[in-house]
């Protein structure tokens, strides 16, 4: 246990060293702290690999729509052929045979679970859509989705955290209290709930996802206010907020100059980690057949269509296996991201 | 209670405390009623004329800082008066206090958590001659400018970062940030403690020239006798929230009465071998301030306590030309 | 990087971090390589000295460079004495103490050459020079803590919370005596805690690190250093964290105990009062590199390298009484790509045209004194 606080000590000691500054000289320029935190984002391969991955899906499906234009979002392929059968049925009647020949002609007009071809790229689901065109309207909708559940997640936590964190007392209290209150909320039962409500009051399809999502936001901010109070606290304990006391700022100076732009970092690397798990709550919606109803798409919808025919799950793999691998790539790269900006913004966390 | 002689108002004195104290809540009841206080600041008085610094010197936990932040009311006093320029400050509300900060500054003990990291140098001076409004606005630039080069900054430091400077150098640039608003009063907060001895002297110097130059009046607080001796004209000791002494520079060191001094003199190393200092050492630790002792707050660490001392706190006096004590043996 | 107006570019970082892995691969292999012991076995120039550091180089490995912290020191520590090792922060004072110690940081921090030559007392009563720099790091628990123990800076952060005192004091005889019993080890600690002044060391024994006040728990880690009867003890900063009248105590403490105990101290700060009234001899350090050494009276009677003069006059005395102190101007040198020149030249006052030249070697001007200085090039040459 000894070594253990000698290694702390020695910690300080070696970075004592490595930190000292170069000294000033008018030919070097050092970097300013928001250039810094660029550079080390991204020498770290992990973060560009995340953001590539972002980056990605965000052209895939955004852009494509608008340049792949064969198929719409809920666009049947009609395609499909007539086929004729024929069926013979003798009688018996009064000794004498009758041979009656009957021609059904059944027309399948839609080609569903078509196999990938250069028509469908990745081959048709069990209603005749196009799968690869539904991948990239359903990125649209987790995207956009999570964009604003996170944005506006953080924009309430930094409301309420700032508020708690700087006024404190019984405004922090009472802010606290309830953030706690909101943590206890179980979550999912409250989604069927509303959901189900949602279904009895006839609401678009199109827009139900929204709603569930602002439902999440209002579950989640209390995560973002926590941190948002945490880092506000600590902060008015720096002596540079003393000094802006003492030079006799006025409240909102002191909040929007000195106080937000500090807590930003921890800010931004908490909104890519949680873009990451808003993905996955959406996709969880949408499976669940919460979220977005057909005909919309959406990755988790797509998924979710191995639940009405076993055979899709065995035998058309092409159906929900590429929804699946954007979900993760999705996640993944925002992990990466929310990592990597972590990383830079404080490096000595990493040792 | 201090004599009320001595702190009637008079005109040239820039700064009067009269009777501070300041007491920090430690526990409350669920009403909110205080059960248990910490009495930083115990019935602290002085007075200081413009130009003049006051040292003040103490140990951890003596209230030396405490004191400092109640005078530019970072801490609202629990009691008693500031007088700031023949104004009595003490029940200002902070908006009326924001014209008065002007005139009040303060420099901290950390040169790097005293310093906001994601601002340039320039940024940092300019913001408060911007708010304040000291100069018009596009002199503003040219105003930081001159003030960095009289505070030893050189002007391409201007659009540099924080991050890239050493503590001596940040520290010139809280100086720099706290005169920029051309105040009348600098507290500063232990200026030099975290600072390397070469370093500490550089700062000593430029703070001194920087007083004759701008006229100002310093409450030096610190830890460190020598160093305040060097840039004090008077000296109040403080222990454990106390004012234990007070006095002009030649006063405190030529006579220290309070035994709290003595000591506090001679446990100061020597820089020379051959001088063998006739130290006194104390016993034991300083109390906490949460829970001081009874009567004189120095008696268990006192080697000349007498009974009395542990019975009723002594009451602070002056022993002549302005040179106070609290001792039961000064009689 | 100093003469050009640009950042490192990303080529050259990546060639920098290319150098340092391939370095520090090596050197972390032969810190962990398994070695007879008579790879590390060494020899005293002199029989009184208790440890000679010689030429000991400390690099850091860091992102924008080599920071060489350690830049060529060379020392002696003779027995039953106290060395001071002077100098400002980010001078290599402390990396030399941890260099002696191997608590260097791995993988970024490593001794990079030199030797650090430790006379350890064996079982057995005899005397073993051990080369600690050579040492693979495994057998280190041999010297570490047992032969030469650590006082830090911080007694706030140096005991385990957790433990009590007792706890923390007996486990350091058992390490050292794994035969001991329970009692023996709590008799010793007790023993410790008497030995440096606590009234009430049954009290103090029971008790967890946060009942006490920073300078009982000063004294308790004094007391943890002492328990295992080391040669060595190397005070880092011991008083720093301390108020004046503590630390008066823990220095009146720390002489007497210079006096009871069979061993050398190792002393270091920043203080000049503190090493005039407890060294025997003095260290300067600058930049990584040691720039005057002697006993105590000549670097105080007589110092001769220009930073030792001005250090002694930019501290304000109690009787000093001109208007204005001396100060050294300017700031030390960027660690990484120092200069070939004096590290000192910029700051110096008293600059010859050698001063330009290569860096000033130690010049002898006494039996005890050296000082590496171009002042004193005509010295070297007349003696």
């Amino acid at each position: 246990m000894e070594d253990v606080t000698k290694n702390e000590n020695q910690n300080e000691a070696a970075t004592a060293v490595a930190d000292t500054e170069v000294p000033l000289d008018r030919t070097v320029r050092l970097m300013s702290p928001t250039r810094m935190v660029v550079r080390r984002f991204f020498r770290s391969k992990l973060s560009i690999v995340g953001l590539i991955m972002v980056v990605s899906l965000f052209v895939f499906s955004f852009l494509g729509p608008v340049f792949y234009t064969q198929w719409g979002e809920i666009e049947l392929d009609e395609s499909g052929k007539t086929e004729y059968s024929v069926s013979q049925t003798t009688y018996t009647v009064n000794g004498k045979e009758y041979t009656l020949r009957q021609t059904t002609e059944k027309s399948l007009k839609d080609n569903f679970l078509a196999p990938p071809s250069a028509e469908h790229l990745l081959g048709t689901d069990n209603e005749g859509y196009d799968i690869f065109v539904r991948l990239m309207y359903g990125g649209r909708i987790s995207l956009i989705v999570s964009f604003i559940a996170v944005f506006l997640i953080t924009v309430l936590g930094v409301i309420m955290g700032g508020i708690a964190g700087f006024f404190g007392g019984a405004i922090d209290n009472i802010i606290m209290r309830l953030c706690d209150v909101l943590i206890c909320l179980p979550g999912v039962p409250i989604l069927l709930i509303i959901s189900t409500i949602l279904d009895a009051s006839d609401v678009d399809a199109k827009y139900r996802i929204y709603l569930l999502m602002i439902y999440l936001t209002f579950i989640s901010w209390p995560g973002t206010a926590r941190l948002v109070r945490g880092q506000i606290l600590s902060l008015r304990e720096q002596e540079y907020m003393v000094a802006a006391e003492a030079m006799g700022y006025s409240v909102p100076r002191k909040i929007f100059k000195h106080l937000v732009p500090n807590v930003m970092p921890q800010l931004i690397v908490q909104m890519s980690l949680s873009l990451g798990s808003m993905i996955l709550y959406e996709a969880t919606l949408s499976y669940l057949n919460l979220g977005v109803k057909a005909p919309y798409a959406a990755w988790g919808t797509m998924i979710n269509i191995i639940s009405t025919n076993q055979d899709i799950l065995q035998n058309h793999l092409n159906v929900w296996v590429p929804a699946g691998i954007c979900i993760v790539i999705a996640v993944l790269g925002f992990n990466f991201i929310g990592d990597g900006l972590r990383d830079a913004l404080d490096p000595k966390a990493r040792r | 209670m201090a004599d009320e002689r001595i702190f009637q108002y008079n005109s040239d004195a820039i700064l009067e405390v009269q009777n501070l104290r300041k007491c920090f809540p430690i526990k409350k009841t669920i009403t909110g009623k205080v059960t248990q206080e910490l009495i930083a600041v115990d019935d602290v008085s002085f007075k200081l004329s413009a130009g003049e610094t006051l040292g003040i010197v103490g140990e951890s936990g003596c209230g030396k800082t405490t004191l400092g932040r109640a005078i530019l009311k970072l801490h609202q006093p629990t009691s008693g008066r500031i007088i700031f320029e023949g104004q009595d400050i003490t029940d200002y509300k902070s908006s009326q206090m924001r014209e008065i900060r002007r005139k009040m500054q303060i420099i901290f003990q950390d040169p790097y958590s005293s310093i906001p990291p994601r601002s340039t140098v320039g940024g940092i001076l300019s913001e408060p001659v911007s708010v304040h409004k000291i100069v018009p606005k596009e002199q503003v630039k040219d105003y930081v400018l001159d003030l960095m080069d009289k505070c030893g900054l050189r002007d391409y430091y201007y659009e540099r970062y924080p991050h890239e400077f050493s503590g001596g150098q940040r520290q010139r640039i809280c100086i720099a940030r706290a005169l920029s608003v051309q105040p009348k009063l600098v507290i500063c907060d232990e200026p030099v403690s975290a600072l390397d001895v070469s370093i500490q002297a550089q700062i000593i110097n430029l703070l001194k020239k920087l007083q004759k130059d701008m006229n100002l009046t310093y409450v030096f607080i610190s830890h460190d006798l020598s160093v305040v001796k060097f840039i004090s004209d008077k000296i109040g000791v403080m222990y454990l929230g106390n004012m234990v002494e007070y006095g002009t520079k030649a006063d405190i060191f030529s006579n220290p009465l309070h035994p709290y001094t003595q000591a506090l003199f001679s446990a100061i190393p020597y820089p020379d071998p051959d001088v063998k200092m006739n130290r006194i050492i104390l016993k034991g630790d300083i109390p906490s301030p949460a829970n001081p002792p009874r009567g004189c707050r120095f008696h268990t660490r006192c080697p000349y306590a007498k009974d009395i001392c542990k019975e009723a706190a002594p009451e602070y006096k002056d022993y002549g030309n302005g040179h106070c004590a609290a001792c039961h043996l000064l009689g | 990087m100093s003469e050009k107006n640009r950042h490192l570019t990303g080529k050259e970082i990546r060639a920098i971090a290319k150098e340092n892995k391939r370095v520090m691969k090596s050197l972390e292999a032969y810190k962990n390589r398994k070695a007879n012991e008579a790879e590390y076995l060494a020899h005293l120039s002199d029989q009184n000295n208790i440890l000679e550091i010689d030429n000991l180089h400390t690099y850091f490995f860091t992102e924008q460079g080599v920071v060489k912290a350690v830049n060529g020191v060379s020392f002696d520590i003779p027995k039953n004495s106290t060395v001071g090792v002077v100098g400002e922060s980010g001078c290599g004072k402390s990396v030399t103490s941890m260099s002696v110690m191997r608590l260097l940081q791995g993988p970024v921090g490593q001794i990079y050459s030199g030797s650090i030559r430790f006379a350890s007392k064996e079982a057995d009563g005899s005397e073993k020079i051990y080369d600690i720099a050579k040492m693979p790091i495994n057998e280190i628990h041999r010297i570490r803590g047992n032969q030469i123990a650590m006082i830090f800076q911080e007694p706030m952060t140096s005991l385990n919370p957790v433990f009590t005192i007792g706890q923390q004091l007996d486990e350091v005889t058992f390490i050292h005596k794994p035969q001991a019993t329970k009692a023996d080890a709590k008799a010793k600690s007790i023993e410790m805690l008497n030995l440096v002044g606590i009234a009430m060391p049954e009290r103090v024994y029971a008790s967890f690190p946060h009942e006490l006040s920073g300078g009982m728990r000063q004294r308790v880690m004094i007391a943890m250093a002492l328990a295992s009867d080391p040669r060595l003890i190397i005070a880092d900063e011991p008083t720093t964290a301390l108020d004046v009248t503590i630390q008066a105590q823990i220095l009146d403490l720390l002489r007497d105990l210079k006096n009871k105990i069979d061993g050398s101290i190792m002393l270091i700060t920043h203080d000049l009062g503190i090493i005039a009234e407890m060294a025997d001899y003095v260290v300067v350090m600058y930049a990584g590199r040691v720039i005057e050494k002697g006993t105590v009276d000549e670097i105080f009677h007589n110092p001769m390298h220009p930073y030792t003069i001005g250090l002694q006059k930019s501290k304000p005395t109690l009787d000093s009484s001109s208007d204005t102190l001396f100060n050294i101007p300017g700031n030390v040198p960027n660690p990484i790509n120092m200069p070939d020149y004096c590290y000192f030249k910029e700051r110096c006052s008293q600059c010859t045209y050698a001063c330009s030249g290569k860096y000033p070697e130690m010049i002898q001007v006494s039996p005890t004194h050296f000082v590496a200085c171009h002042l004193y090039d005509k010295e070297r040459e007349n003696g």
